[in-house]
């Protein structure tokens, strides 16, 4: 699924394992995210949102 | 294809590729023993890995039309089976060493099977 | 930083292949019935556990160079709970085969040489925990990955079932689990490389 990760990531000057850190997940995992080659289940993407303080459907574009 | 017709599909197609493979077994068993050695009896010997190759045709189109809830409970269930088979044939080498007789490697695939259905029942069992 | 991971990452794999080998020699050797008992025909049994060591190093290495430090710390606690589980699986293993078969036939005898199962559920226990505490993506990752060993080794067993019929000689059930951890170790290794 697309999404704007990447994007968000740079804005706040944080790397993968940066991210993946405050996830507590593994930086594959990001990578695969950004990628498009995996969807994060819903506590994962719920996660994600409340990190960057954003909605899910305005990180990931369906 | 709706749930239903992938099911009761998936299961004919199952059922049917068994007992083609139970006949090309049991006739290969029976007219080996008369043939002479060469080329011709080894093919008999080999010719149930076609029926076999089926069905593990059928268990991939399912595996590839079934959704990912699906999906992921059968890969649970290989994973499981794998595990729980692994430690059943590794205790059984060490039981070989204390002297129990070896066994043919034509009883671990029955046995494979077996584990994996009981653990489809027990997740479906614990699931109610 | 890149290039450092990438050396690791061969290292590993070339470490692995000689842990491999060793497994190989091993099973060969122990399905071999006429090796003559002693402290030699012992320690080659062990040997693979011993080349377990070096590839054990490789990887700690490896798992140092990652930059998050929640994957730091499960994969120690990991290598930490299989390292310690695989020692005790080794004494164990060693005792029972130098204590076992001088001893005369019976219910002693056999509960001795087959106690090695017990630590060996410690080991499959340690990798259990691991994948609980796995993320859902590199959880998914390794069941992948188990699956599509398990489905070599079910070809090869059902390969071999048909060579028995065709009058190959029975194999010892060693083979089997030699076979799936090959498999495994070699499915994880192309696909670390690959996926790179």
């Amino acid at each position: 699924m697309k999404n704007i990760l990447r994007e968000l990531r740079a804005e706040r000057g944080w790397s993968q394992a940066d991210l993946a850190d405050r996830l507590e997940v593994s930086r594959q995992t990001i990578n695969a995210i950004e990628t498009g080659r995996y969807d994060p289940s819903l506590p994962l993407a719920f996660k994600i949102s409340r990190q960057f303080k954003l909605r899910i459907e305005d990180i990931f574009i369906d | 294809m709706n749930k239903d017709k992938i099911t009761t599909l998936y299961r004919l197609e199952l059922l049917g590729s068994l007992l083609f493979y139970f006949l090309i077994q049991f006739s290969s068993m029976a007219i080996e023993r008369a043939m002479p050695e060469g080329i011709g009896r080894t093919l008999v010997v080999f010719s149930p890995m076609a029926p076999f190759l089926l069905m593990i045709g059928v268990v991939a189109r399912y595996f590839g039309r079934v959704d990912e809830y699906l999906r992921l409970k059968i890969l649970e269930n290989w994973g499981m089976t794998a595990a729980i088979t692994g430690v059943l044939t590794f205790t059984y080498s060490f039981f070989e060493s204390a002297g129990f007789p070896r066994l043919s490697m034509c009883t671990i695939m029955p046995m494979m099977g077996a584990v994996s259905a009981l653990l489809f029942v027990a997740g479906r069992i614990s699931s109610r | 930083m890149n290039e450092r991971k990438i050396w690791d990452r061969y290292l590993v794999v070339m470490l692995g292949v000689l842990c491999l080998f060793t497994l190989a020699l091993a099973t060969f050797l122990k399905m071999d019935r006429h090796m003559p008992e002693g402290i030699v025909r012992t320690m080659i049994l062990v040997s693979p556990l011993v080349a377990l060591l070096p590839f054990m190093w490789a990887v700690v290495r490896e798992v140092r160079r990652d930059e998050v430090l929640h994957t730091r710390k499960i994969w120690f606690r990991y290598i930490a709970e299989l390292s310690a589980a695989f020692l005790i699986y080794a004494v164990v293993l060693t005792i029972s085969l130098e204590v076992g078969p001088p001893m005369s036939k019976g219910i002693m005898k056999t509960l001795v040489l087959v106690s090695p199962t017990l630590p060996f559920l410690l080991i499959v226990w340690a990798v259990a925990r691991q994948f609980r505490r796995m993320d859902e993506y590199v959880r998914l990752m390794a069941l992948e990955s188990i699956a599509i060993a398990f489905g070599v080794t079910a070809g090869w067993v059902v390969t071999y079932g048909f060579m028995e019929n065709a009058g190959y000689p029975r194999l010892s059930m060693f083979n089997v689990w030699m076979v799936m951890m090959s498999a495994w170790a070699v499915v994880v290794m192309v696909r670390g490389i690959a996926g790179r």
